[in-house]
């Protein structure tokens, strides 16, 4: 019996990982575009490349 | 946020995730933008620059390498290989803000493109060379390249062909057809690159550039439109999302770095881009001076030097290196800070300063054409809003002090304005190109409109857009006289459709010619249309950037065209009056449903109707409307036995003769201006004129015949050379009878024998009078 509620205890984790995982790769990607998007003005008043500004951000980060 | 920080230094780019999420999207996003045209125009510079440019690059920089750092060659040749490959979205983002030139944009675009699929190559091969999976011979590298490079070509052209086939069948909705276009890049890419092993990113560029110039004719202008636009925000979220993570990457691989890998970083940088000026002022020179490239200016070149960054490919590469534990820990740590530090150097210093370069050589400037439509579509553009600034205000009730004062600095710019429209240093000739330039892509639009609106079908469409575009193309490769010459070229017969008559005439096969004289009959008829549209563009939209003279000039020369155009369509109507009634009568139908299906989107627009009733009304449109969904079939009417029936000729004789006759006599097609047979040829057959005129051109003189006539029976008759040339002078459908069934049929009917001796020696006899 112990055994079993065991078991179903790490199904519950693995589960509740998998699902913190997901949500973190849909946060990194959904926030990591947000901040993209915000380099757009920025790289448009420094006259810098955009893509060069994204780089140097993942860099800061 | 604490969340966020964790939740991105989680996301973990790999190679993988490069090559399979992030590169399709990427490559195919900048090969569909590229003008395909513009693209082939440079395609032998390109193609250097991206296959012998870079492996001699690969190759500079392997060698120099391996001599500096000592580490083994095929290390250092992968070093090469990797950093050779340039990524052109930071350049091409400076080229849009600062308005560079198409050629240079193209000429950057094609070569990155290009050079991305010879570097994956170059390395998958390098490196299997290392890891002891291939042979490590120069001829089994470069058969290799061979099969990989064209295999992937193959690939991406086929699963274009079709994705087309399909966007056509695929109904009228837009997203589908998107979507489908997003199927191709990745399903391009992934059974080239999984499944055949052979290269993902030219399948993927190659799929692209089909797609970007078959598409066109099978897809409809809102749905282009909507097409780039997906594909404009898909390049923009897989350039953000991968940059970002490379950035990410960086600091982890250069905190490993030494003070000698930091002086090794040094002569890699110095290899690299001495390795790229011997290429680029090098290797294109000496291609245009052989007369295999068109020239590329030395402002071109220096860009093209400086702009060559390096990206997300090579890093991705040197990614790939660092996953694979097949490779030894010393040469991973080599290849990662190299290329980080190249990628870093190039993306800091030459994407920074290459605006520099383009103003230092005056590229960001437009040049002597360019600001001269400039100043008149400024001076037009002046006048026009300071007259309808006054409207509004009489409109609005506007008190005259305000108004003048809004009013009056536009009068002060158009007064400045004028000064430099009349400044300009442009000839009348020049003015005449510019002008027909802007005819030439109102054309195009023209085209592309009939598309929209189901006027024309595909097929027709992709002719079109053919001929505009060279039409296009030969004014900036020979101006006026270039403009004559290929529109009346493109009157001719073509390749296809002579290929499609020997077919007829060989195995009697008559559907292709059918299908061929059906688009021509199509492609005329919506020429016809739109130079009489272009006529009124001229007159009512260009006359003022162009000024009267030139305006006169291009209306010459579109009555002209329209005259030679009408010509060329009436030989085909008089031939075939019923497929013209036909087809004048869809294209009525046609008008007809988009009157109706207007009627009903202004009555939804005014809420007469609710979506409901509209869209009940379109479905019954549709039911309605539905044969205009079937192709227009022209029946060439090559059939012996009918043709025979028809001919005054034949009339006399019984229905079993007419029937023998028709066995004998083999039917056939003469296109105008056609040489059936010249003077001096062999008697080899004689000819009966079913419909159409024949032009027979004897010593003396030259004599017209026409429909129930014979001709090239005295030759067979005498057994001696022709003794004039004869030419089609229209559309001739002819009945022809082969020497050997003649001398058979001849000695069946004594009746017709003494027919055609009669015509034969009337002939003879007005030879001798006219000699």
């Amino acid at each position: 019996m112990n055994n079993a509620s065991a078991a179903a205890q790490q199904v519950v984790q693995v589960a509740q990982t998998v699902e913190h995982q997901t949500m973190l790769m849909v946060l990194g990607i959904t926030g990591l575009l947000a901040l993209a998007v915000m380099v757009v003005p920025l790289a448009t008043r420094l006259r810098l490349p955009f893509t060069v500004m994204l780089a140097a951000i993942g860099v800061l980060i | 946020m604490h969340e966020f920080v964790h939740a991105l230094n989680s996301l973990e780019i790999t190679s993988e995730a490069v090559f399979f999420v992030f590169l399709p999207a990427l490559v195919f996003e900048s090969a569909f933008a590229i003008d395909v045209r513009r693209l082939f125009d440079d395609i032998s510079p390109i193609l250097m620059l991206a296959i012998v440019g870079l492996l001699i690059s690969t190759a500079v920089i392997g060698f120099t390498m391996a001599y500096v750092t000592h580490m083994p060659i095929l290390a250092c040749l992968l070093l090469g290989a990797i950093v050779s490959a340039t990524d052109p979205v930071a350049v091409v983002a400076i080229f849009k803000d600062l308005g560079a030139p198409q050629r240079l944009a193209i000429l950057v675009e094609g070569e990155s493109l290009f050079n991305d699929a010879t570097a994956i190559v170059a390395f998958t091969i390098i490196s299997a060379m290392m890891l002891g999976q291939s042979d490590p011979t120069l001829f089994s590298g470069i058969a290799s390249f061979v099969t990989v490079f064209f295999g992937g070509i193959l690939v991406g052209y086929v699963t274009a062909r079709i994705i087309c086939v399909l966007l056509v069948n695929i109904g009228e909705s837009n997203l589908p057809k998107i979507t489908l276009t997003i199927s191709l890049a990745y399903l391009s890419f992934i059974i080239a690159e999984h499944s055949l092993h052979v290269s993902g990113v030219m399948a993927v560029v190659t799929a692209a550039l089909v797609l970007g110039s078959r598409g066109r004719s099978v897809i409809t202008q809102s749905t282009w439109h909507g097409l780039e636009e997906v594909w404009e925000q898909i390049g923009f979220v897989a350039n953000s999302v991968i940059f970002i993570l490379v950035g990410l990457k960086v600091p982890s691989i250069m905190a490993a770095m030494s003070s000698q890998q930091f002086v090794w970083l040094g002569v890699l940088l110095l290899a690299g881009f001495i390795a790229r000026f011997a290429i680029i002022f090098g290797l294109v020179p000496v291609m245009s001076k052989l007369g295999w490239s068109a020239q590329v200016s030395t402002g071109y070149r220096a860009v093209m030097f400086w702009g060559g960054l390096r990206g997300a490919v090579s890093l991705a590469l040197a990614l790939a290196v660092m996953e694979n534990d097949g490779f030894s820990p010393q040469i991973q740590e080599f290849l990662g800070v190299m290329v980080t530090g190249f990628v870093l150097f190039t993306l800091a210093i030459n994407a920074t300063t290459v605006s520099l370069v383009m103003r230092a050589f005056g590229l960001a400037k437009l040049g002597p054409a360019d600001a001269a439509i400039r100043d008149r579509a400024f001076s037009k553009a002046m006048a026009s809003v300071s007259t309808r600034v006054q409207g509004s205000a009489r409109a609005m009730h506007i008190g005259e002090e305000q108004t003048n004062q809004v009013v009056k600095p536009y009068e002060q710019l158009i007064a400045d304005s004028a000064k430099n429209v009349t400044d300009n240093k442009l000839s009348d000739d020049d003015w005449l190109l510019i002008g027909l330039r802007m005819v030439c892509m109102n054309e195009n639009k023209a085209y592309a409109k009939m598309l929209d609106q189901a006027e024309i079908s595909p097929d027709t469409a992709r002719s079109l857009f053919g001929h505009a575009a060279d039409i296009s193309d030969s004014i900036k490769s020979g101006g006026l006289d270039a403009y004559l010459n290929q529109y009346r070229g493109k009157l001719g017969f073509h390749w296809h459709t002579k290929w499609a008559m020997r077919l007829q005439r060989t195995f009697g096969i008559t559907s292709l010619l059918a299908k061929n004289l059906a688009n021509r009959f199509q492609v005329l008829e919506a020429e016809c249309t739109v130079l009489h549209e272009l006529n009124n563009i001229v007159e009512t939209q260009l006359a003022d950037m162009l000024g009267a003279k030139t305006t006169d000039e291009l209306k010459a020369i579109l009555a002209q065209r329209d005259l030679e155009t009408e010509q060329a369509l009436q030989a085909l109507r008089a031939c075939y009056p019923e497929y013209a009634k036909a087809l004048e009568k869809r294209v009525l139908q046609q008008t007809a449903m988009r009157l109706e299906q207007s009627e009903y989107k202004d009555m939804l627009a005014s809420s007469l109707i609710s979506k409901e009733v509209a869209s009940s009304l379109k479905e019954d449109m549709s039911e309605r409307y539905q044969e205009l969904q079937q192709s227009l079939s022209l029946d060439l009417g090559l059939d012996a036995k009918t043709l025979v029936s028809k001919m005054d000729f034949f009339q006399n004789l019984d229905q079993s003769v007419q029937h023998d006759i028709a066995k004998l006599l083999k039917p056939r097609l003469a296109l105008p201006g056609e040489l059936i047979f010249s003077k001096g040829g062999p008697p080899d057959a004689m000819y009966f004129i079913s419909s159409g005129a024949i032009r027979i051109d004897l010593d003396t003189q030259t004599v017209i015949i026409g429909s129930g006539d014979c001709f090239g029976e005295m030759a067979l008759l005498y057994q001696k050379p022709r003794m004039a040339s004869v030419v089609s002078d229209g559309f001739s459908e002819l009945l022809v009878l082969h020497t050997k069934d003649f001398n058979q049929m001849l000695s069946k009917d004594p009746e017709l024998r003494k027919q055609i001796e009669t015509i034969a020696e009337q002939r003879s006899f007005d030879n001798q009078q006219d000699g």
